[in-house]
C-alpha cells in the first residue's frame, strides 16, 4: 500500500507543468522523456499493486457476504460448523490458528535468537558460513517437506516421549497438561511450523547483529563489560527492531502456514482442553475443504469469510508491529536528526 | 485506502476507485471466468480423488484405440467435479457420492452415470489384539464411537457383537477424513442410516460435522495415522484395503449378517440391488445399505460420472463412446480391481444404463454387446 | 606521580610494526595529548593503554605498560577489571540505544549494581561532572538518541565516568562536533584533570595547545618527542616535529 503513494508523490504534475509555466522546463527533452516514461511504469507498477489489493479484497468480501450478512459479528465466537445444517462458526478455526501460531512462536523465536548470537558472535567463521548456509537451505524447503518430517519424526517423539512426559510431571499438576498423547495436535503442527520459522527470524536477527557499529561494541567493553555482557546487553538491545521485523514475517508465515499444519494438527474443530489437543486452523480447513464448499454459496461465503478474518489477522499484527518498530527505532531517527 | 481521495493528476482516486470496483464486479459476476474449450474429441474429465487412478488408466488404454480422442484426467474432489460438470467448465465430473435431493434441484442438467464400485471399510489399531481378529460392527456402535460416546474398546456394546474376543481397556482414537471425501460420504450415510442418534446428530455428508477424533487430508493418510496410533479406528476404500492389506471389520448387514468387504462381497450387493425393483433408475441412491442377501456388504456404493445434457451434440458422441467402452471393456479386472474397485455388474445395470443414454442423447439406447 | 607508565612498546598488526620502542609516563592530574599525522599510530597507542586491541585480529604487542606498577598485558590483570579503571572515549559519540540514564547507569549495572539509591546518585554525580546534568536532568528515561551530537559525547563522558575510572583515555573527542560543543568538550576536560589522569588523540593542534599539559609527537609508529605542551609548540627540540606543527605536512 505504500509504494504507489510514495511514488505518486516524487512524480511531477504533468497537467500543470504543460499549462503556460514553459519557462520552468529546463530539462533536456530527452532526459525529460525518459524520465516520465520512467515515471510512468513506476506509477503503474505502483497501481497494479493497489488495484490486485482492491479486487482480492472487493470479490473476498462479494464473495463472502452471505455468511457476513447471515451470522453477523457472532460469527467470531460460534463454535458450531455443520454444513449440513448450514451453521458456521470461526471460533474453533480462530483459536486453533492462534494455538498453533503462539506454539510456533514460542518455541522458535529463543532458538532462533540463541542460534544468530551463536553465528554472529560465538562461531568460528568457518563454521558460521556452513550453518549460515544450511539455515538459508531450510528457509528454502517446501512445507510439504517440513510436514513429512512432522509426520516421521515429530509425532512418534510426541506421542511415545514429550506428550506422555509432559502428562507425568506438569499433568499431574495442571490438567492442561494432561491430555491424550496423540502425537498429531497442535503440539506437533506448532513445533513444525516453529522449525520453519527460524530460519526466517535467525537470518534476519544474525544479519542485524552483523550490522550494529562496531562503535557501540567498543563502549561496552570500554566500560568493563565482559563479551557476554555486551552481547546480551548492548548487541540483543540494539537488533530489537530487526527481531521484532522478523518475528512479525515469522507470525504471518505461521499464520498462513498450511500443508504441514494440515498433516499434523489433527483437523478438529474442537477448542483444544490440553496441550496434546487436535485443533484446526484456518488455513488447513480452507486447503481441506475449499473445493467442496463451494458447491453451497453459504458454505463457500463461510469459508472465504475466514480468509478475510485471516487477512484481517495479519494486517493487525503487521500495523501493531510497525507502531511497535517505530517505538523501538524512535530514538534512532530523532538522533539521526539531532546528531548534526 | 483512505489516501486515495488526496490524489490529482491523470489518474484520480475516483477513478481508481471505480476501475476496481469494475474490475471486481466482473470478476464476481463471472464475465471474466476462464472459458474452457469443449471442443469435440476433447473431454476433461476432474473430480473424485478416489477415481482418479482408474480414469488414468482407462485415459491411457482408450486413446490407445481411439487416437482422435484426447482425455485430460484431474483429481480435484468430487464436488468440484460435481460443481464444473454443472457450469459446463469440464466435460464430465467424476464423483464418489451420489446427487442428493439438494443437488438434484441445483442441477437440474446433471445425469449421473454410475461407472464402478467401491465401498467403505472400518479399518482399526488395538494393542494387544492379533492382527488377524476381525471385529463385528453394526451401525448404532459405529455411530456411537464416532460420537464420542463409546470411549473404550472394552465397551459392553463391542464386547456384546465379539463376544469370542479379549478387548484391552484401551481409549479409543477416532479417525475420519478431513478433506471432503466419498468414502466419508459412505461411511457416514451407512451410519445415517442404521443409527437414530448419527441421524439426528450429523448425518450423512461429504464433510460433515465431525464430533470427535482427529482428522486427515487423503485416505493415505487415514491409514497412515490409524497403523500409528494405537486404539484408532478409521475408515478407508477397497483399494486402499487391497494395497495395504488391512484387516478390516465386518459390517451387519439387513439380513443380520456380519460381513467384510471385498470385490465379491461388493459384487454381491450390487447384483442384489439391481435386481431390487425399487432401486431407483436414476441412481440417486448409490448405497446398497438396504439390500437383502447374505454376503451383501451393507456399505458398498457407485462411483459415478457427472455428464450435463446441455453438451453439444458433438463432444456428446465423444462421451457417448467413452461411456459405453468405460462400461464394458473398462470393466476389466484389469483396471478396475487392480485400481481398487469392484467392475459393475453389466447385464443387471443394462436396462438402467439404457435409460441413461437415451437421457444424454435421446434415441441412442446402449447397444453394445456385453464384455467378453 | 605517575599512574600509567610505557617503556620499550612495540605493537604488531600481524607482523607489521606499528609501534616501535614507546617510553612515557602518563602522570595523575594531567592532560598529556598525543598527536601526529594520521597513520602515524597514535590511536593504537591510547587503545593499547586499555587493551581495546585485543579484539583486532593479529594484534600483539611487546615491552611494558603499568598501571600502578603492575603490567597490564602479563600480570594476569583480567582486560575487563582493567577497563574499568582505565576509562575511554571515541571519535564518535556512541551511546547505547538505552534511555540517558541507562546509559550512565550500565557500567554500573554489568558490576553488579542493584540498588536504585546508588545507581541514581551515581548517575546524577557522573553527568554533573560530564556538565550534562542541568541539561537533561528533567528528561533522563527519554532515548540517548534525542540529544544532540555535542550532548551525545558528554553522555560518554558521563558514562566512562560513571565507572570511577583513574585514567581516561580520549579519542579525538571532539573531532565530530561543531565548534561550540568542541569548546564544552574542552572546559571539561579541564574540569576533569583535577582528578584524572588523561590522554588525548587530537588531530587539532591549538586543541592539543589548549587542553593538554603534556604533548607527544608520534610519526610513523615512532615517539619523535615528547615535552611540556608550551615548549613543544613553541621550542621543538626535533625538525619533524617542528615541520608538523607549523603546518609543513600531516
Amino acid at each position: 500500500m505504500e509504494t504507489p503513494e510514495s511514488v505518486r508523490q516524487d512524480i511531477p504534475k504533468a497537467s500543470e507543468k504543460a499549462e503556460g509555466r514553459l519557462e520552468i522546463r529546463e530539462e533536456p527533452d530527452l532526459a525529460g522523456r525518459s524520465e516520465r516514461l520512467f515515471g510512468w511504469i513506476l506509477k503503474g507498477g505502483g497501481l497494479s499493486i493497489l488495484v490486485l489489493f482492491g479486487v482480492v479484497i472487493l470479490v473476498c468480501l462479494v464473495a463472502a457476504w452471505p455468511s457476513i450478512h447471515r451470522f453477523g459479528i457472532s460469527f467470531l465466537w460460534s463454535s458450531t460448523w455443520n454444513p449440513n445444517r448450514k451453521i458456521f462458526g470461526a471460533f474453533p478455526y480462530l483459536v486453533g490458528t492462534l494455538w498453533v501460531t503462539g506454539i510456533a512462536l514460542i518455541t522458535s523465536i529463543p532458538v532462533a535468537i540463541f542460534s544468530a548470537l551463536f553465528l554472529s558472535d560465538y562461531a568460528p567463521s568457518w563454521l558460521s558460513g556452513i550453518v549460515s548456509t544450511l539455515m538459508e537451505m531450510l528457509a528454502g524447503i517446501p512445507s510439504i517437506v517440513f510436514g513429512a518430517f512432522g509426520i516421521t519424526f515429530m509425532v512418534p517423539l510426541l506421542r511415545d516421549h514429550l506428550e506422555p512426559f509432559l502428562a507425568r510431571t506438569l499433568g499431574t499438576r495442571w490438567d492442561f497438561f494432561n491430555g491424550d498423547p496423540l502425537g498429531y495436535g497442535i503440539l506437533a503442527a506448532g513445533f513444525v511450523v516453529g522449525f520453519m520459522i527460524v530460519p526466517l527470524v535467525a537470518t534476519v536477527t544474525r544479519d542485524s547483529l552483523l550490522m550494529v557499529p562496531q562503535e557501540m561494541v567498543e563502549a561496552s567493553y570500554a566500560l568493563g563489560a565482559t563479551k557476554a555482557e555486551t552481547v546480551f546487553f548492548v548487541k540483543l538491545r540494539e537488533v530489537m527492531p530487526g527481531i521484532v521485523g522478523s518475528v512479525i514475517l515469522g507470525f504471518g508465515r505461521a499464520v498462513g502456514e498450511t500443508m504441514a499444519v494440515l498433516l499434523l494438527v489433527g483437523n478438529q474443530p474442537s477448542i483444544p482442553q490440553t496441550i496434546q489437543d487436535v485443533g484446526y486452523t484456518i488455513s488447513s480447513l480452507l486447503a481441506n475443504t475449499f473445493t467442496y464448499a463451494v458447491i453451497d454459496p453459504l458454505y463457500a461465503a463461510a469459508e472465504v469469510e475466514l480468509g478475510l478474518i485471516l487477512l484481517v489477522i495479519t494486517l493487525a499484527v503487521n500495523t501493531l508491529g510497525r507502531e511497535l518498530l517505530l517505538r523501538l527505532m524512535g530514538g534512532r531517527l530523532a538522533g539521526s536528526v539531532g546528531g548534526g | 485506502m483512505g489516501s486515495m481521495t488526496r490524489l490529482e493528476g491523470p489518474i484520480s482516486g475516483r477513478r481508481i476507485l471505480v476501475t476496481v470496483f469494475v474490475l471486481g464486479i466482473l470478476l464476481v459476476s463471472g464475465i471474466l471466468r476462464p472459458v474452457v474449450s469443449l471442443a469435440a474429441g476433447n473431454i476433461t474429465i476432474s473430480g473424485s480423488s478416489m477415481l482418479f487412478p482408474l480414469e488414468q488408466v482407462w485415459a491411457l488404454a482408450y486413446m490407445k484405440k481411439h487416437p482422435g480422442t484426447h482425455i485430460s484426467v484431474a483429481s480435484t474432489g468430487s464436488g468440484f467435479g460435481i460443481a464444473n460438470a454443472a457450469n459446463g467448465n469440464i466435460t464430465v465430473g467424476a464423483s464418489d457420492a451420489f446427487l442428493t435431493k439438494e443437488f438434484r434441484q441445483r442441477y437440474p442438467n446433471l445425469v449421473s452415470v454410475p461407472i464402478a464400485f467401491d465401498d467403505a471399510q472400518v479399518i482399526y489399531n488395538i494393542p494387544g489384539l492379533d492382527k488377524k481378529v476381525v471385529l463385528n460392527f453394526d451401525g448404532k456402535v459405529l455411530a456411537r464411537i464416532y460420537l464420542g460416546k463409546i470411549r473404550y474398546w472394552n465397551d459392553r456394546q463391542i464386547r456384546a457383537l465379539n463376544p469370542d474376543v479379549h478387548l484391552p481397556h484401551t481409549r479409543i482414537r477416532v479417525v475420519h477424513r478431513a478433506d471432503a471425501s466419498g468414502t466419508t460420504f459412505v461411511f457416514t450415510d451407512y451410519m445415517n442410516q442404521t443409527s437414530k442418534e448419527w441421524y439426528n446428530q450429523v448425518g450423512r455428508d461429504m464433510s460433515p460435522a465431525w464430533p470427535v477424533g482427529s482428522g486427515y487430508n487423503g485416505s493415505d493418510a487415514v491409514v497412515a495415522a490409524v497403523m500409528s496410533s494405537p486404539g484408532s479406528i478409521g475408515y478407508v476404500g477397497l483399494g486402499w484395503v487391497m494395497e495395504y492389506h488391512l484387516t478390516t471389520g465386518a459390517l451387519k448387514n439387513l439380513d443380520g449378517k456380519f460381513v467384510r468387504g471385498s470385490v465379491d462381497t461388493i459384487r454381491e450387493a450390487g447384483h442384489a440391488a439391481l435386481k431390487d425393483p425399487s432401486f431407483p433408475d436414476d441412481f440417486n441412491r448409490s448405497i446398497v445399505w438396504n439390500i437383502h442377501g447374505k454376503n451383501v456388504y451393507p456399505d458398498a456404493n457407485f462411483e459415478f460420472w457427472m455428464v450435463n445434457t446441455n453438451l453439444d451434440a458433438g463432444t456428446m458422441k465423444e462421451v457417448r463412446k467413452l461411456l459405453m467402452w468405460a462400461l464394458t471393456k473398462g470393466q476389466a479386472s484389469k483396471y478396475t480391481v487392480k485400481s481398487g474397485f469392484a467392475p459393475l455388474p453389466f447385464r443387471p445395470l443394462k436396462p438402467r444404463l439404457d435409460k441413461i443414454i437415451n437421457r444424454l442423447l435421446p434415441g441412442n439406447g446402449f447397444n453394445e454387446r456385453s464384455p467378453g | 606521580m605517575a599512574r600509567m607508565s610505557v617503556s620499550g612498546f612495540y605493537a604488531y598488526y600481524s607482523e607489521n610494526p606499528a609501534l616501535r620502542n614507546i617510553s612515557l609516563e602518563i602522570p595523575d592530574r594531567q592532560v598529556l595529548a598525543l598527536i601526529g599525522p594520521s597513520g602515524c599510530g597514535k590511536t593504537t597507542f591510547l587503545r593499547s593503554l586499555n587493551r581495546m586491541n585485543d579484539f583486532v585480529k593479529g594484534f600483539s604487542v611487546k615491552g611494558q605498560v603499568t598501571l600502578d606498577d603492575v603490567d597490564i598485558y602479563s600480570s594476569g590483570l583480567h582486560p575487563v577489571v582493567l577497563r574499568r579503571r582505565v576509562g575511554m572515549v571515541f571519535q564518535k559519540p556512541n551511546p547505547f540505544h538505552k534511555s540517558i540514564f541507562e546509559n550512565v547507569a550500565y557500567g554500573l549495572r554489568i558490576q553488579g549494581v542493584r540498588s536504585r539509591l546508588i545507581l541514581s546518585d551515581r548517575v546524577e554525580q557522573s553527568l554533573r561532572s560530564a556538565a550534562l546534568w542541568d541539561e537533561v536532568k528533567d528528561r533522563l528515561n527519554s532515548s540517548a538518541f534525542s540529544l544532540s551530537g555535542g550532548q551525545q559525547q558528554r553522555l560518554c563522558i558521563a558514562r566512562a565516568l560513571a565507572v570511577e575510572p583513574e585514567v581516561l583515555l580520549l579519542d579525538e573527542p571532539a573531532s565530530a562536533l561543531d565548534p561550540i560543543s568542541t569548546a564544552r568538550i574542552e572546559e571539561l576536560i579541564q574540569d576533569l584533570k583535577t582528578q584524572y589522569a588523561i590522554v588525548i588523540v587530537t588531530h587539532n593542534m591549538q586543541q592539543a595547545a589548549r587542553v593538554s599539559d603534556r604533548t607527544a609527537f608520534f610519526l610513523t609508529g615512532e615517539m619523535v618527542e615528547i615535552g611540556e605542551t608550551s615548549r613543544i609548540f613553541t621550542n621543538p627540540s626535533d625538525e619533524r616535529t617542528e615541520d608538523y606543527i607549523t603546518g609543513r605536512f600531516g
